[in-house]
């Protein structure tokens, strides 16, 4: 999977990434086995664009976006970053790389220090970096304020004394506070009410705009995803499964996960004729994945057979600019001659579920 | 006309403290018939858990309910029940379900058992034959290897798993109604899409009515026949599901419908109600939501709307009711002017 | 005359106090330090027990200015053991000492010991626990590890045998004694604190922002970690007193004839049944302060927590 055919340079590279989490047994705790939680993703994110990363839980995106940060360190992978090898870097340049990637998490509740005052917390970037120092910095505290919609005389205040969604703005306002060219935007909106979210969004996509700036966004609900990403991956255990545009992904989605995400969003409409996709059983355990295509003991492919259990589907080309992982829905480089060797017994065959609009 | 199986009139559950009385829930009446599924929609703070809670009788100080208000179910006045009277209502003629299994379940005990617990608490069946009863509703909730999985506890089951174990306790005993409570706000979509499935095929089987609580307009839209509206702890909005969201009429709903981001309808920008819900202790004069509202204009601010009937089984609170025509010139509502933000 | 100095230093204490009440009373919207200060003013036991408290401190600070007679002077010894009278308030002990003046000399050396030796154990149990928690690892086991062995030990048998072993023991000795084997506790607490804090999100999020681990540890751990630290502090600063009280009795403690009110009671038990004033006053003196800062210390917990929402 290479960098998508595009003028400008990815401004982030991934490649590979790879983050086990060790589990320990016994009395003398040794390595028993390994959460997979990101088991090999790669992608690439152009200057000033919305990658959506969406998946349930346990799908390891949030594992994905803190790796890709190095707030947790993967076990395996490559990471470029505005042409920086990151998982390289000594301490104190990763440090300095911070300035130009940064975070904004899901829950307004526990990012901000309680006992900080939310300018304060703002203010942490710039005093960190050496941005801007006493009444320079009281400013630029204030111009951030009211850039993300809260009044500066807020500044005062303690996160407590705020609903959800402006403690959300104070994390993005600490974020912009030392001008990153990138956000990892983990699930910044799932806390929220809907009236709220469209707030909190619009603000996101106006200070994309405005500053040019690149987005992983990490979510679950779909429908937001589909409205604020360029491109979309859709990660099931620890894997990518489907990559493309929004639109793409939407119009025609491939991988029968995908199929079956889509299908199970439930409709603002009461005439809408539903040709639900419900899925057995759980989400297996990112401890113990099941062999073979991650997805397949719960796939609902018609042509689902034994050489899905037995074969890891490659995320591959199926369409222009549109990748997905399933060696059944065609076109796909696993030859019926490999798949009969591992007993298959159905031919591959692209099928779409048909949506009533 | 047959009696409705819980008929609310003007419930008001009021919580005083020393920061003053938050008003949560403010004057809300709403019949619920046999066999109906009913959904309360609206966003936090609105009032809508309160209320479920208040229909259990499970305020706790510093709440109460107020004098004045009425809850009939099957013919009984819950309010004036003693308290021993009404424990037997709960669990056994009408059930509630949470938002979070995992804290509505007690880690130390078997699935099985939590389950054979509910019948042997209002009757006198014997450990054995609950138990019994307790893996059949495991298999008819869906949970493969009943008989094993009785034996498990809450933290060896999964998030939607132990929502079904939820749902099983709720209906050990057949209640007639089920009051669910965002019961699959916490779980992933296609988690989501098998439960309310499985409520289907269970209201399918057993004739049982739901009150279903959410946030989310597309669970409503596809689970329930009649929506309720909330906001600021008043109703604001009831009508059939489908003339709802074909002709919704109070502007807090519009707006709500707007702002949700729809698959496969792509938009510039998502519509914002602007500003934030007022706060439960000082509800505003007059209408509650005109500083929000895109038509509000002088009555709005001093005249408290009552709710007023639209067409068949649709009411809104909302004076466009009677003077339609102010529908045609919106404007910026004045929280936007202020710059008051979520 | 005496009366006059007595009426000036009452006259400060309830100053002290009335400026207290109003920092606590401020006008709607307070922050901070404000509001923590009016949630413990809604606390009446906590509010006498601050009072109390400022009242043993003011009036035991200016004890050579109040106090009636020379603490240590030994008056005729035909004076010995009288019941208390106008002339000396609290009676006298068997050395024809004034036991008001005592009492007065007593607590002054013994709240001051007691604020300096917890001031002592509340640095070194928060760097403790700090570099525990933060750090974690094996550094964290073999850390605390050394406390769990130290606790094993009854603080009361562990500060005999020091004090017996470095008999007699100086001032700044017996306040470094003190301050050493009572930070086991807080060492624990702040470790405890600090585990939780470490893996909080805004921890995270001051890491992503490029904050350095020391600038992490003085931002966030420390000003989080501080209240329970504050609050187990006070409640600290009671067992130190007893424990001094305790020493001085046994007679390791401050050594005679300098009062403190351990050695007062010492020197008043001989004689409980017919002498019950020379070990009563400064008994009850040591009780009020246990229990004073004992309801100092709970009205402070339920005080510092910023989110705290009243039921």
């Amino acid at each position: 999977m290479t960098a998508e055919v595009g003028a400008r340079a990815p401004l982030l590279s991934v490649r590979d990434l790879t983050k086990h989490f060790p589990i320990t047994g016994g009395v003398m705790r040794r390595v028993v086995g390994a959460v997979r939680a990101v088991d090999g993703i790669s992608f690439d994110v152009a200057p000033g664009e919305t990658l959506g990363l969406v998946g349930e839980s346990g799908c390891g995106k949030t594992t994905a976006g803190r790796a890709i940060l190095r707030l947790i360190e993967p076990t395996a992978g490559e990471i470029f970053f505005d042409g920086a090898d990151v998982r390289a870097l000594d301490r104190e340049p990763l440090r300095k790389l911070r300035r130009r990637m940064q975070i904004v998490f899901q829950d307004p509740f526990s990012s901000l220090d309680p006992r900080m005052t939310v300018g304060a917390s703002v203010r942490e970037g710039l005093t960190i970096h050496k941005l801007a120092e006493g009444r320079a910095a009281d400013a630029r505290v204030k111009q951030l304020l009211e850039e993300v919609g809260l009044r500066p005389e807020q500044a005062t205040r303690y996160p407590h004394e705020f609903s959800g969604g402006q403690r959300q703005r104070v994390g993005i306002a600490r974020a912009l506070a030392v001008e990153p060219k990138f956000i990892v935007c983990d699930e910044p909106v799932s806390a929220l009410d809907v009236s709220v979210q469209a707030q909190v969004i619009n603000l996101l996509q106006d200070l994309q705009r405005a500053h040019g700036l690149a987005y992983l966004f990490i979510a679950h609900d779909l429908s937001v995803v589909e409205h604020i990403a360029d491109r979309v991956a859709v990660m099931y255990l620890g894997r990518i499964v489907e990559l493309a545009s929004a639109d793409d992904l939407y119009a025609l989605p491939l991988m029968p996960y995908t199929q079956a995400l889509l299908s199970a969003i439930p409709v603002p409409d009461p005439e809408a004729k539903r040709e639900r996709i419900v899925l057995s059983g759980d989400v297996p355990s990112p401890a113990n994945p099941p062999s073979g295509c991650p997805f397949h003991p719960r796939c609902q492919h018609p042509q689902r057979d034994a050489a899905c259990a037995a074969i890891v589907p490659p995320l591959e080309l199926k369409e222009p600019n549109h990748w997905a992982a399933c060696i059944k829905q065609l076109p796909t480089r696993i030859t019926w001659a490999e798949q009969q060797a591992v007993g298959a017994t159905k031919v591959a065959e692209r099928i779409v579920p048909v949506r009533s609009s | 006309m047959t009696e409705p199986l819980l008929s609310v009139r003007d419930l008001r559950t009021y919580f005083r403290t020393s920061a003053g009385v938050a008003r949560a829930v403010d004057g809300v009446s709403f019949d619920i018939a046999a066999n109906e599924s009913v959904g309360v929609v609206g966003e936090s703070g609105c009032g809508k858990s309160v209320t479920s809670l208040s229909l259990l009788r499970l305020i706790q100080r510093p709440g109460t309910i107020e004098p004045g208000s009425h809850i009939e179910f099957e013919g009984i006045d819950l309010l004036a029940l003693d308290d021993e009277s009404m424990r037997k209502i709960r669990g056994n003629r009408i059930a509630m379900i949470f938002q979070e299994p995992m804290t509505a379940l007690n880690p130390v005990f078997t699935v099985g058992a939590q389950l054979a617990e509910v019948p042997r608490v209002h009757s006198d069946i014997g450990r054995r034959d609950a138990w019994a009863r307790a893996v059949e509703m495991l298999g008819v909730v869906g949970i493969p290897d009943p008989a094993e999985r009785a034996k498990s506890y809450p933290h060896q089951l999964s998030g939607g798993m132990r929502q079904r174990v939820m749902i099983g306790m709720a209906l050990m005993l057949s209640p007639a109604l089920l009051i669910a409570d965002e019961p699959t706000t916490a779980l992933d979509v296609t988690i989501q899409a098998q439960i309310l499935e499985l409520l289907a095929e269970l209201r399918a089987k057993t004739a049982m009515s739901v009150l279903l609580i959410t946030h989310d307009l597309g669970v409503v839209a596809e689970s329930t026949s009649r929506v309720i509206v909330m906001y600021a702890g008043e109703i604001v909005e009831q009508a059939g599901v489908r003339e709802l969201f074909a002709a919704p009429h109070h502007p807090y709903t519009e707006g709500l419908m707007a702002a949700m981001p729809r698959a496969g309808e792509k938009r510039e920008r998502l519509t914002v109600i602007p500003g934030t819900v007022p706060s439960p202790y000082d509800w505003p004069a007059g209408c509650r939501f005109h500083e929000r509202c895109p038509y509000a204009w002088e009555r709005c601010e001093s005249e408290h709307p009552p709710l007023y009937q639209i067409g068949a089984g649709h009411v809104s609170r909302c004076h466009l009711a009677v003077e339609p025509e102010r529908r045609a010139t919106p404007h910026e509502p004045r929280a936007a002017r202020a710059g008051v933000t979520a | 005359m005496l009366v006059l100095r007595w009426a000036a230093a009452g006259t400060l204490v309830v100053a002290i106090c009335a400026a207290l009440w109003r920092a606590a009373h401020p006008p709607r919207g307070a922050t901070g330090a404000r509001a923590a200060l009016a949630r413990y003013a809604a606390h009446p036991s906590a509010v006498l027990a601050l009072i109390a408290l400022v009242s043993l401190y003011v009036l035991s600070a200016l004890a050579p200015w109040l106090a009636t007679h020379d603490p240590i002077a030994i008056l005729e010894r035909t004076l010995s053991n009288h019941a208390p009278s106008r002339a000396f308030l609290f009676g006298t002990d068997y050395a024809g000492r004034d036991v008001f003046s005592r009492v007065l000399y007593g607590a002054r050396i013994s709240l001051s010991i007691a604020l300096l030796a917890t001031s002592i154990s509340v640095v070194v149990g928060t760097l403790w626990g700090v570099t525990a928690g933060f750090y974690g690892g094996r550094l964290d086991a073999l850390m605390m590890r050394l406390v769990d062995a130290f606790l094993a030990i009854p603080r009361i048998v562990l500060l005999i045998a020091v004090g017996t072993l470095w008999a007699p023991l100086s001032m700044s000795a017996l306040i470094i004694v003190l301050g050493l084997t009572a930070w086991f506790d807080t060492s624990r607490l702040v470790r405890a604190e600090v585990l939780s804090i470490k893996d909080r999100e805004m921890v995270v999020a001051a890491r992503a922002l490029g904050a350095t681990d020391l600038a992490i540890v003085k931002r966030h751990v420390l000003p989080n970690v501080l209240t329970p630290v504050i609050v187990a502090a006070t409640l600290g600063v009671a067992g130190v007193i007893i424990n001094e009280a305790a020493l001085s009795f046994l007679g390791i403690g401050v050594p005679d004839p300098t009062p403190s009110l351990g050695n007062i009671i010492r020197d008043g038990t001989p004689y409980l049944a017919s002498a019950w004033w020379v070990a009563l006053f400064p008994g009850i003196t040591l009780v009020i302060t246990a229990l004073a800062y004992n309801l100092a210390g709970d009205g402070l917990r339920d005080a510092m927590d910023p989110r705290q929402v009243d039921r």
